[in-house]
């Protein structure tokens, strides 16, 4: 096994670059880890929207109106000018701009209808929707209790309203929904697994083959009576066990950081997710280890690889922010659909299907194996320009 | 006989880098390959290690046919390559252990192999060093440690000294001839004369993949017609007088005026006498005069035309 011992005594002189990799690695895992404890999926919180009230109207019923309603919204204050509405709007500084015209306390209360309260929103914003419907909520109430009493007042008609939307129902946040919650850390540590596996890999399998494949060594490890088999076979070997042991090494924090709370479906494929790409990276290694030629352009190679499969494929940026040719380019790059597979594991449920994620794997898997036939190729090539 | 080849032939493509190459090496011989830079000499080791196929032709090794599986002639060999073979990442010890490793499974006999190989090459000193940190010679020490380690009978070294300075070149030379005399066979591949003259007992002399002449040194030499060499400074303009006047001289095969010193190159010794005395006779005026023994170089000039090495080497 002199080989395989070489090949580890070759990577633990670059020992510090791949600590490097694993470290930043692990301590940006850890530390989206942590932070995302204080989730916001475990408490109800209704959001506000940001309102203008523009009131004209001097009825104590209007007045109730609005009360109610800032309450409800986080009202802002901006000037009553055309300008000033288009720009707040246009620039979202409010969502909904309401006026209450004059004579509208009295008209309601004499259900006439002459005049109506108009409103200025963000077209189709769920904004619009929600504030409609505290408006709407809020007026059959108040015509409620005006119709059945008689004498009562405005200010005795809002009381009663406010002591009805006290009782609120009672919000439960379901396990499924905290499980997709929870994946988000999850999900972030296995899509930067990819770039980090890839980046530790292919430094590690270029610069054990670039060595292994130095003219003059391989002519003398050709000359020896070590079988050209079991060199091969050695080298093949020194590259599975360190990628396996990476994947391993890297599996492992996963599960600590998580505390094992997690669903075990969900674990194991994201694991075996992660192990078919850290074959594609071994098959990308053994690729870029027979075409390059020089310790110095392996690490331009890695970086441009890696990183640039990184980007593309949505493992740094989410995928919804990549434009569609992007998306395009990226899904002939492998990384591209172990990114969509870790996607559809995240966002997985108990009934739903898997066939996706395993076809996601399978093709970086098809990957893998195009990878080391293109290796393959030009290790050939290479043997024949030699003997040429 | 350790090493045979029988028309051996080798092409790349339309060139012929071996052109029906017959070779005997004998067993306890310093085998010489001489021949100018792409001759066929590294093209010839190649073959013979079988890291090269060729065309046509056979090789035995050890009185046994040589082919890339032929795994138990290779235990018995050793090679130092032109170039440096050794691994930047590994120690001056790690190296040798690594290549003896590849030979010898045991770890006990490597560890005895390991300080033997150290001590020869004189790198005992530098064992926990890194290739980076040696100097150049130093370097092809390492080189030629990691090659004969595992104490093989067969050492071929292919041009080692190339781009050595001296005296690491003289170290060199006096550890092949060490090995030699503790019973290894040697082929030494070079285009410098000098260091094939010193070592070799037989030479082949090789040029476009055909070997011109083989032998040892002396019946190479007295294969030529020069038996000396007489170099004779001249002053001024009295060169030409002095070449017409040891024209026709008996003995004078030819020469030449060059920077004011003619050159003759006679065919039998003892012609300095005959020179000198024209030259006196001519009342011309001359400095210093040489008279040498050819070398390998005239035998590889006058049997093809032209110089072993370009005149900067």
């Amino acid at each position: 096994m002199q080989v395989f011992k070489l090949y580890f005594r070759i990577l633990s002189k670059h020992t510090a670059v791949i600590s490097v990799y694993l470290s930043i690695f692990f301590g940006l895992s850890l530390m989206f880890t942590l932070l995302p404890s204080a989730s916001s999926a475990s408490v109800f919180i209704p959001e506000k929207t940001r309102i203008a009230v523009f009131n004209e109207d001097e009825g104590a019923f209007a007045k109730a109106l609005i009360a109610h309603i800032s309450e409800r919204t986080a009202p802002v204050q901006i000037s009553d000018t055309k300008e000033s509405i288009e720009d707040a709007l246009f620039f979202r500084d409010v969502e909904y701009i309401l006026r209450i015209p004059r004579g509208f306390s009295e008209s309601f209360l004499k259900k006439d209808n002459k005049v109506q309260l108009e409103k200025s929103a963000v077209p189709l914003s769920a904004s619009e929707v929600h504030v409609d419907f505290l408006l709407n909520r809020y007026l059959r109430f108040a015509s409620i209790y005006h119709g059945l009493l008689a004498d009562i007042s405005s200010e005795q008609a809002a009381a009663y309203i406010e002591e009805d939307f006290k009782v609120e129902a009672k919000t439960t946040i379901l396990d499924s929904m905290l499980l997709v919650e929870k994946s988000g850390s999850r999900s972030f540590f296995f899509l930067y697994y990819s770039y980090s596996v890839m980046a530790i890999i292919l430094l590690s399998v270029t610069t054990g083959m670039l060595a292994l494949e130095n003219r003059n060594i391989k002519m003398r490890n050709l000359a020896s009576p070590l079988r050209t088999v079991s060199l091969n076979l050695q080298v093949v070997l020194g590259n599975l066990v360190f990628a396996v042991a990476v994947w391993a090494l890297s599996c492992g924090l996963g599960l600590i950081l998580e505390k094992g709370g997690m669903n075990g479906r969900i674990n194991m494929l994201l694991m075996a997710n992660a192990l078919c790409y850290t074959f594609v990276c071994l098959g990308l290694g053994f690729f870029v280890g027979h075409a390059i030629k020089s310790q110095n352009a392996i690490h331009g190679a890695v970086n441009v690889v890696s990183l640039g499969m990184s980007f593309i494929s949505g493992v740094f940026v989410p995928k919804e922010l990549l434009g569609e040719t992007i998306k395009r380019i990226a899904s002939f790059t492998p990384t591209y659909w172990y990114v969509e597979a870790v996607n559809s594991i995240s966002t997985l449920t108990n009934n739903s299907s898997t066939l996706d994620i395993l076809n996601s794997m399978l093709i970086q898997l098809g990957f893998a194996a195009a990878f080391l036939a293109l290796g393959l190729a030009v290790a050939r090539h290479k043997s024949l320009a030699n003997e040429a | 006989m350790v090493v045979k080849t029988e028309n051996l032939v080798k092409r790349y493509g339309n060139v012929l880098a071996l052109d029906h190459l017959n070779l005997e090496v004998n067993e306890g011989e310093v085998f010489g390959f001489l021949g100018p830079n792409g001759s066929g000499k590294t093209t010839a080791i190649n073959c013979i290690l079988s890291l090269l196929k060729f065309d046509k032709g056979k090789i035995e090794v050890f009185g046994k046919p040589m082919s890339p599986d032929a795994y138990s002639i290779k235990r018995d060999i050793g090679i130092i390559m032109q170039d440096v073979a050794v691994f930047d990442e590994l120690t001056v010890e790690q190296n040798i252990d690594y290549f003896s490793g590849l030979y010898i499974r045991e770890k006990e006999r490597r560890a005895e192999l390991l300080e033997e190989a150290l001590e020869f090459v004189g790198l005992s000193g530098f064992r926990k060093y890194y290739p980076k940190k040696l100097s150049g010679g130093l370097l092809r020490r390492l080189n030629i440690a990691c090659g004969i380690a595992h104490k093989p009978k067969l050492i071929i070294f292919d041009e080692p000294t190339v781009g050595v300075d001296p005296q690491s070149r003289n170290n060199i030379l006096e550890g092949i001839l060490k090995l030699n005399r503790q019973g290894a066979t040697v082929i030494y591949t070079s285009h410098y004369m000098e260091e094939v003259e010193q070592i070799c007992s037989r030479i082949a002399i090789l040029d476009k993949g055909r070997i011109v002449a083989s032998g040892t040194k002396e019946s190479l030499k007295a294969m030529i017609k020069t038996g000396e060499k007489i170099t004779v400074e001249c002053y001024g303009t009295c060169c030409d007088d002095a070449l017409s006047s040891v024209k026709g001289l008996s003995g004078i095969i030819s020469a030449y005026c060059e920077d004011e010193i003619l050159h003759i190159k006679a065919g039998r010794s003892n012609c300095l006498a005959g020179v000198l005395e024209r030259l006196n006779k001519s009342s011309i005026a001359y400095g210093r005069i040489y008279c040498e023994l050819p070398t390998l170089n005239d035998v590889f000039l006058e049997i093809t035309g032209k110089h072993l090495r370009d005149k900067e080497a």
